[in-house]
């Protein structure tokens, strides 16, 4: 029997000792890649694709920045539009026409030179109809591109894109866009190689390789050479890239990782240089004992909870104001959120491009109470009880947890809570099946009215119900306005009404919480979170 | 004659299969303790309303999460809520979800286990390809579904867990009922011309009652991991209510800032499932007639 | 037996078929499309994308069509990734969650056996306790807690091992497969432990004994036969579960498995990914559970004839 139990043991022993010597070889150590300019971060969820007409989130909008140039580029530090495809440009007296000199000597990762025609083919494509683009509607600030992608004219040439030669590209718009330069950057304006993409379909074949590894041309600062579906993304320095000799990575590792435990463990013990987050509970810890180690960055987004103004009695302004009221939004942000998130007590983050909204919701909670007793449901009585629904997370539920029982401390009222898979979440907020429920948007572009345009009659991402004349007029006047001071004064207005009828609780500011080690440089905060590859370079600390 | 009969005729004190099942049972030193322990949990879970300290759900954000003090002696998690309070909460809803589902999923598996396996031929054929049919279903979709048409209510998370596990049961009691049919004295309790459904309950299962036991209380313990891996993927219990599935998932994420969330709930679900193992052990080892040790 | 066999293959194929049409249909239940984002879709692209996957078909010549495209193999592209089609992404995680799913088993077997060995051969004694004791870690602990417990110990404190990763470094195949595989141990050790018993008492065992044989050909040569019966029976939906639900641990060391792609379709309503993974497990289970039968009837003879199985 004993002799048996320790053959066994050593058995064992045995089979660890071969399982963990045939599996992999290298010893990845962000200290040792630094050495080499290898850059990994960690990025969220599993890419869709890397189509840029196609795919939609954030952690795709990361590689995909790194693959494709636009005509701008960014400032690192201040977000600016900078030259990239485009070395320059003008705009007409009106702001309605834009004309773009495209770069010389500007190449496609093939060695193709990057074209106006590029363009003209590649904004033709977000809006063939047949693609069916998501983010499509970035472009209906040009003339007619609204009716073509609604198949109301089929002949592109009447859209306000021409290349007017290879190198010179014109843009007309329906209205002055201020921020159009700006929105430029978005990654569904960039530029596909057409070749490649007839190569391996049509212009709208949404199903299609060519953006596996080996098919992918680009003429951003890298290019694709490795794609493992929930292991690894590798890009690699592009040679070709008009600004080569001033990029200094070699290559960038995207790990996919879904768990932000994991994640900040593999932080820890040194895989990645950069983490796409940072576990609320771990925050402190890093403050206290490794500041260098954390980053926590202003972001321009909102984080709200939506009211279903169609359903009662939350038609009634009152009760709307007095859920909003009674929130106590400095205690989530420091005892529930604790990165650092700004409270918020109007729609538009602080300082968005020079826009603080001067309207606040107070949080005054004998104030609450009174509105609630006008409102017909004195101490709560006889309120009904309600649902708030939230997307299964961590985090929402937290809030959501906590400010479920500040409700029903100050208000007396009970709310139930419902968490939901996202694609039942936001069928529920689409057909407006839901009481209350989290919401958050993230700017598109840095303007206030990337905010301030969604609350119109019927806008898209509208899942109030709520519709208000005077708000829309505001908007559309200014969408007209040149000046800055008068489009502001329209928004600060908007931002009243939003205040007064309170369609949409906001809760906080949001800050871009992530780990970062001291070797990675030319990373700088700014409030859109881009952080362009071509600026970054890691060096070694000693 | 019953079995009843034979004891009350008190001309010996002789012993019945049960008396001899108990005596044996409490020989097992560790079936003992667990049992013991389990009924405590199931006594405190019962109580618990009258007896908690203190709410689940009220939070004191002030408060944040506390270690272990005199005041609260599990301390708090990260809303300020009492543990030891949440631990009882989550107890009572664990162990429901844990007796309810298992009792749903014995009386279907067991049903259709036996009459399956003692059929035979094309009947036993039909029932066993449906079970591998619901066996091959995905299952997370199954429950997805569940969960967002009817809602996330408890009554339905029995169902659901209790619909999944009933699986395995019916197959292992087929297998079981299988073995037993072959013996001589079901033979001869055919002939005897005996019902079926009597030939089952009365012959068969009590042979069978071994596994039976032994797989429930394998069941029990499965279904609360269920319940916690469901939680992990945000479909069990929903907030403020809490279970021990949820309470370890919580602790698990903060385990090094605030290890005492993670190690009270852990210790009390480990050991009321290492009680319920051992129970289920020494009960099969206590009601196999044929064991003749000792 | 070899006709029990055909017939059990030919009764296979109906099951599948049922399996893929309830699936299909089921899914198509669950609300929330493949397409819904946060960033609300204008009705006129929603129409086009629908268009564009033929989800504006009736649903039954959907399935039809998808049909038609299984016989030729074809399981379609996935509605999430573009640009891959279903099989691609079913042959990169399934040789992971196979092989994962592998050292998790040879783990559990040896954990399990020996321990319901040594408890078998002499219950409640400490020899019996303790060694049941430790084999039950594996079901009174779950793997999101036992998984990041052990990344803790071996991973941070003493850096023995890596925290996560598959085949990238050195040794990461260790913890993830510890950690699926004590789950199943437990029940192991419980099902060896439970047969050898019921064997050991049985008239045939004396018999050997009596015939002066050495205890341990009794247990190997006798004994274990019919002893591990149970463990046998088990097999079958112990390897599906395996397969199935090392999501979880997948998920705590970024393993590129198909329980994580599995996971995800679900919640992303991957329509062709879910379907595409749920025959694929349906098909490994149906035969893991024809195997486990066949190996069950090959050692309980009584059960041969047996026109049942």
């Amino acid at each position: 029997m004993i002799k048996f139990l320790l053959n066994s043991i050593i058995i064992l022993v045995i089979s660890v000792a071969v399982l963990s010597s045939c599996s992999g070889d290298k010893k990845t150590n962000a200290s040792e890649e630094t050495k080499n300019q290898i850059l990994h971060i960690g990025n969220g969820t599993e890419p869709q694709g890397l189509d840029p007409h196609v795919v939609t989130g954030i952690p795709e909008f990361r590689l995909i920045t790194a693959l494709l140039e636009g005509l701008v580029t960014e400032d690192p530090k201040t977000i600016e539009p900078m030259p990239g495809a485009a070395e320059s440009w003008t705009i007409s007296e009106n702001h309605k026409t834009y004309v773009f000199k495209m770069r010389e000597g500007a190449k496609w990762s093939n060695g193709d030179p990057v074209t106006a025609h590029d363009f003209v083919y590649s904004w033709k494509r977000l809006i063939t109809p047949g693609l069916a683009a998501e983010y499509a509607y970035q472009l209906f600030y040009l003339q007619n591109a609204e009716k073509y992608y609604k198949g109301e004219i089929t002949d592109f040439n009447e859209v306000g894109v021409k290349a007017i030669d290879d190198k010179t590209l014109e843009v007309k718009l329906n209205n002055p866009v201020p921020f159009f330069l700006s929105l430029l950057y978005h990654h569904s304006l960039y530029p596909v190689h057409k070749g490649t993409i007839e190569k391996f379909g049509k212009i709208d074949s949404r199903v299609s390789k060519w953006t596996l590894p080996g098919n992918f041309v680009g003429n951003g600062p890298f290019v694709l050479k490795k794609w493992d579906i929930n292991k690894i993304i590798v890009v690699e320095k592009n040679p070709l890239y008009w600004n080569a000799p001033n990029v200094k990575l070699e290559e960038i590792h995207f790990h996919p990782i879904d768990n932000e435990q994991t994640e900040e463990r593999m932080f820890r013990s040194g895989q990645l240089h950069v983490t796409s987050t940072v576990p609320s509970e771990k925050i402190e810890g890093y403050k206290e004992k490794s500041p260098e180690l954390i980053n926590i960055d202003l972001y321009m987004g909102t984080y709200y909870y939506l009211i279903n103004t169609t359903k009662k009695p939350f038609d009634d302004p009152r009760i709307r104001k007095a859920l909003a009221m009674s929130i106590d939004r400095r205690q989530i942000v420091e005892k529930v959120t604790k990165g650092g998130q700004i409270p918020a007590y109007a729609l538009t983050p602080p300082n968005t491009m020079g826009f603080t909204p001067k309207a606040a919701i107070p949080y005054d909670i004998e104030g609450a109470k009174r509105l609630l007793a006008e409102a017909g449901y004195p101490d709560g009585k006889g309120f009904p009880e309600s649902e708030l629904i939230y997307n299964t997370n961590e985090g929402h539920q937290k809030i959501a947890v906590a400010i479920q029982q500040m409700w029903k401390n100050a208000l007396n009222i009970n709310i139930t809570l419902s968490n939901q898979d996202w694609k039942v979440f936001l069928d529920n907020q689409r057909t407006l099946n839901f009481v209350l429920s989290r919401a958050s948007w993230i700017g598109d572009y840095p303007d206030p009215n990337t905010f301030m345009d969604m609350w119109v009659t019927n806008g898209g991402n509208n899942h109030t119900g709520w519709s208000n004349k005077a708000y829309d007029n505001l908007i559309a006047k200014a969408a007209e306005a040149i000046d800055q001071k008068e489009r502001y004064d329209y928004f600060q207005q908007a931002e009243e009404i939003l205040a007064d009828e309170v369609p949409i609780i906001p809760v906080y500011t949001y800050t871009r919480n992530y780990l970062i080690r001291p070797e990675v440089k030319g990373w700088y905060p700014n409030i859109l979170d881009h952080h362009p590859y071509q600026h970054v370079y890691l060096e070694e600390i000693n | 004659m019953k079995l009843s009969d034979i004891n009350a005729i008190e001309i010996e004190k002789g012993t019945s299969l049960w008396s001899n099942s108990w005596y044996r049972l409490k020989q097992n030193r560790l079936a003992m303790i667990g049992l013991f322990i389990l009924l405590i949990m199931v006594i405190i879970s019962l109580f618990t309303p009258r007896i908690a300290p203190y709410s689940y759900e009220v939070q004191d954000l002030n408060l944040g999460a506390t270690p272990p003090s005199a005041e609260h002696w599990l301390g708090t998690d990260i809303f300020g809520r009492d543990m030891l309070t949440r631990i009882m909460y989550g107890g009572r809803v664990s162990l429901a979800v844990g007796f309810l589902a298992t009792a749903v999923s014995l009386i279907i598996g067991v049903t259709w286990g036996s009459v399956s396996g003692f059929s035979g031929g094309r009947v036993d054929s039909v029932m066993m390809r449906i079970v591998d049919i619901l066996y091959a279903l995905p299952f997370i979709i199954f429950v997805i579904l569940l969960m967002v048409v009817f809602g996330r209510n408890l009554f339905l998370l029995f169902m659901a867990i209790g619909a999944v596990e009933w699986l395995t049961m019916a197959r292992i009691i087929r297998g079981q009922v299988l073995s037993i049919r072959e013996k001589e004295y079901i033979d001869s309790a055919i002939m005897t011309g005996i019902p079926k459904s009597r030939i089952i309950s009365r012959h068969i299962l009590p042979n069978a009652i071994g596994p039976i036991i032994v797989y429930t209380t394998l069941t029990i313990p499965n279904v609360i991991l269920l319940e916690s891996f469901l939680s992990f993927l945000g479909l069990g219990i929903q907030p403020p209510m809490c279970s021990w599935g949820l309470l370890i998932n919580y602790g698990v994420e903060t385990m090094e800032e605030y290890p005492w969330l993670l190690i009270f709930p852990g210790v009390v679900l480990s050991i009321t499932l290492f009680s319920l193992n051992f129970l289920g052990d020494g009960l099969r080892d206590a009601l196999d007639p044929k064991s003749t040790r000792r | 037996m070899i006709r029990i066999i055909l017939n059990r293959i030919a009764i296979s194929i109906p099951v599948l078929l049922i399996v893929i049409t309830v699936t299909f249909f089921f899914i198509r239940l669950a609300p929330g499309g493949p397409f819904d984002t946060e960033k609300a879709v204008p009705p006129e692209i929603m129409k086009n994308l629908n268009e564009y996957y033929n989800l504006d078909k009736p649903v039954f010549s959907q399935y039809l069509d998808y049909l038609k495209n299984l016989i030729k193999g074809d399981f379609g592209p996935s509605f999430r990734h573009s640009n891959r089609t279903v099989t691609e992404m079913i042959l990169t995680g399934l040789p992971v969650t196979f092989e994962l799913g592998l050292y998790a088993l040879f783990i559990a077997l040896f954990i399990g056996i020996l321990a319901g060995l040594s408890a078998a051969l002499k219950p409640n004694s400490l020899r019996d306790y303790i060694p049941m004791s430790f084999a039950m870690t594996g079901i009174c602990m779950p793997t999101f807690l036992l998984g990041p417990l052990l990344v803790l110990v071996f991973g941070i404190w003493f850096e023995w091992l890596p925290v996560s990763g598959w085949n990238t470094l050195n040794g990461d195949k260790i913890l993830p497969s510890i950690t699926l595989g004590t789950a199943y141990a437990a029940y192991i050790a419980r099902l060896t432990r439970g047969g050898m018993l019921e064997i050991m008492y049985q008239d045939f065992i004396r018999t050997a004994r009596a015939k002066g044989l050495s205890e341990i050909i009794v247990v190997t040569r006798h004994a274990m036969k019919g002893g591990l019966l149970p463990v046998v029976s088990f097999l079958g939906p112990a390897i599906a579960g395996l397969l199935s639900g090392s999501f979880v641990v997948e998920t705590i060391f970024q393993i590129p498995g198909l329980g994580r792609f599995y996971v995800q379709a679900a919640f992303n309503r991957d329509y062709t990914m879910i379907l595409g993974t749920t025959i694929l497990y349906s098909t490994l289970i149906i035969s893991f559970n024809l195997l486990s039968d066949i190996l069950t009837t090959w050692l309980d003879p009584r059960l041969r004839d047996n026109e049942a199985v």
